[in-house]
């Protein structure tokens, strides 16, 4: 291991790897390298979020805007600023019982606004996606039926028809033809799930690929290059 | 032999970590062939790219940092390639802290391989995207002047000749996110309220519930984790970090394939070892 290559522009690379390092050692076991890890890790990105609310946010969006508004007198543009500053104190509301109700007034504003945008989201997004789901079990192109389309509407309607029959609880369902359908649309539904699960497994492992690769390549190869 | 089987059931993971972390520092070093083709989701992105005729900017959301960087950034390295490559305009802007210090030296490198300069081609607004995000993307749709204010120089938008008539959804050819999960707002304020398409690069692990809105059109097109920036990666015919990386997933799964047999296996043979 050449001495050279441990220099001050590295300093970056080896607080990153060694960090990587600790944090794994929580697969032998738990231990206090980790621990110290974990803490740098919720620290930083606290102190992080911080600087950045305030550099890109709060600074451009509301102090400029009334500090440049308070040197012209314009009073329109200081009102303004200071209504933005009451309701955002507002939040703080929720730290004491006697003003927990000033919270409730802003929360109403976002549960409001949002509520509002769900709605409109209910049907630009959701709507075509339902109305996509009514398809034809037959499907005829050029004068004739295509059986591969065909088969995958049948599937997919089936699919679909158990999958919600499955949570019809109205009635009782203990029948053996109810039961059927029942497994069936408890089988499409495991088919779903067992796809979410394997696309969690390959994000989880991408991301200790790229950590894998960062320690292996980036640092203990970068010493021979 | 049952009884050595039997064992496996037991095994201390310890062990599979150990494997898992050689397998997959193995291919750091190891140069292994892999081709891929691309997907139809892969390809319906790759397609509403090269689609466009360059008379109206790109806007990119790029959300990419450290945790998702090893799915995301063969995916955004090649989007951006291929815009430029297409001589396109680009709008950057961020939905998290710290996406410019991930995308703008990216864009930096890319840019300099395809002769593009910042302010002629492509300019960065940074984070301007704040949660609640559909109300950030509604408000960009509606003004996109007054939300994104001014770019890293501390230009306004409209200091850009390029950008003087860009005022609204309506006067973008595409917008694009590259993050985490989709951004559905822009299926409502871009796709549906103004026309302009939109496509996405996701992990994996937020992909599933998005095919039915690639096949009702919502969304044109969609990458999906590293296989989506590996795919898109040779179509443009590079074999870079996207393809390498496709080689670490598949030596991790080929893993956790051999654990789940080993491990079938032994509960198996425990099973036939107590009947015995």
């Amino acid at each position: 291991m050449p001495l050279t290559a441990i220099t001050w522009e590295r300093t970056g690379e080896w607080a990153a790897a060694l960090c990587v390092i600790a944090v794994l050692t929580l697969l032998w076991r738990e231990n206090l390298l980790y621990r110290a890890a974990e803490h740098l890790l919720l620290g930083l990105a606290t102190g992080f979020l911080v600087t950045v609310t305030w550099f890109e946010f709060l600074r451009p969006k509301w102090w400029e805007p009334l500090a440049q508004s308070w040197a012209a007198g314009d009073g329109g543009g200081v009102f303004v600023g200071l209504l933005a500053l009451t309701l955002g104190l507002c939040w703080y509301g929720v730290y004491h019982k006697k003003t927990e109700w000033l919270m409730r007034l802003v929360l109403g504003v976002v549960i409001g606004a949002s509520a509002g945008q769900a709605l409109r989201n209910q049907f630009t997004q959701q709507m075509p996606v339902l109305a996509s789901t009514f398809r034809s079990p037959v499907v005829i192109r050029e004068g004739g039926v295509h059986a591969g389309p065909s088969l995958e509407n049948v599937i997919f309607l089936v699919a679909v028809a158990t999958v919600l029959l499955y949570f019809f609880f109205t009635f009782k369902q203990d029948s053996p033809r109810w039961r059927l359908i029942r497994s069936v649309g408890r089988f499409w539904l495991m088919v779903g799930f067992g796809a979410y699960f394997g696309n969690t497994i390959m994000t989880r492992l991408a991301v200790f690929i790229e950590r894998v690769w960062f320690v292996v390549n980036d640092f203990f190869l970068g010493f021979t290059r | 032999m049952w009884r050595i089987l039997a064992r496996l059931g037991n095994l201390d993971p310890r062990w599979l970590y150990l494997a898992f972390v050689l397998s997959i520092a193995a291919t750091a070093v190891l140069p292994i062939p892999l081709s891929v083709r691309l997907s139809p989701e892969s390809r319906a992105y790759y397609e509403a790219i090269e689609g466009l005729d360059g008379r109206k900017p790109v806007l990119v959301q790029a959300d990419w940092d450290q945790g998702t960087v090893g799915e995301l950034r063969a995916q955004f390295i090649n989007t951006v390639r291929h815009l430029f490559r297409k001589n396109l305009r680009v709008v950057f802007v961020s939905g998290i802290a710290a996406g410019p210090e991930f995308y703008e030296p990216v864009v930096e490198e890319i840019a300099k391989e395809y002769g593009k300069e910042y302010g002629r081609d492509w300019v960065s607004f940074g984070y301007k995207l704040a949660e609640p995000y559909d109300i950030a993307i509604e408000a960009i749709a509606r003004d996109f002047r007054a939300t994104v204010r001014t770019d890293r120089l501390g230009n306004p938008p409209q200091a850009y000749s390029w950008l003087q008539d860009t005022r609204t959804a309506a006067d973008f050819a595409l917008a694009v996110s590259i993050r985490y999960d989709e951004m559905r707002a822009y299926i409502t304020y871009f796709y549906e309220g103004a026309g302009t398409p939109y496509i996405a690069g996701v992990a994996t692990i937020s992909s599933t519930p998005l095919y039915p809105f690639l096949s009702t059109g919502n969304i044109r097109g969609l990458l999906v984790g590293s296989r989506g920036g590996g795919e898109y990666e040779q179509a443009m015919g590079k074999r870079e970090f996207g393809t390498r990386f496709l080689i670490g997933q598949s030596a991790g799964h080929l893993i956790v394939l051999i654990a789940i047999v080993l491990g079938n296996l032994g509960t198996w043979a425990a099973r036939k070892v107590k009947a015995e």
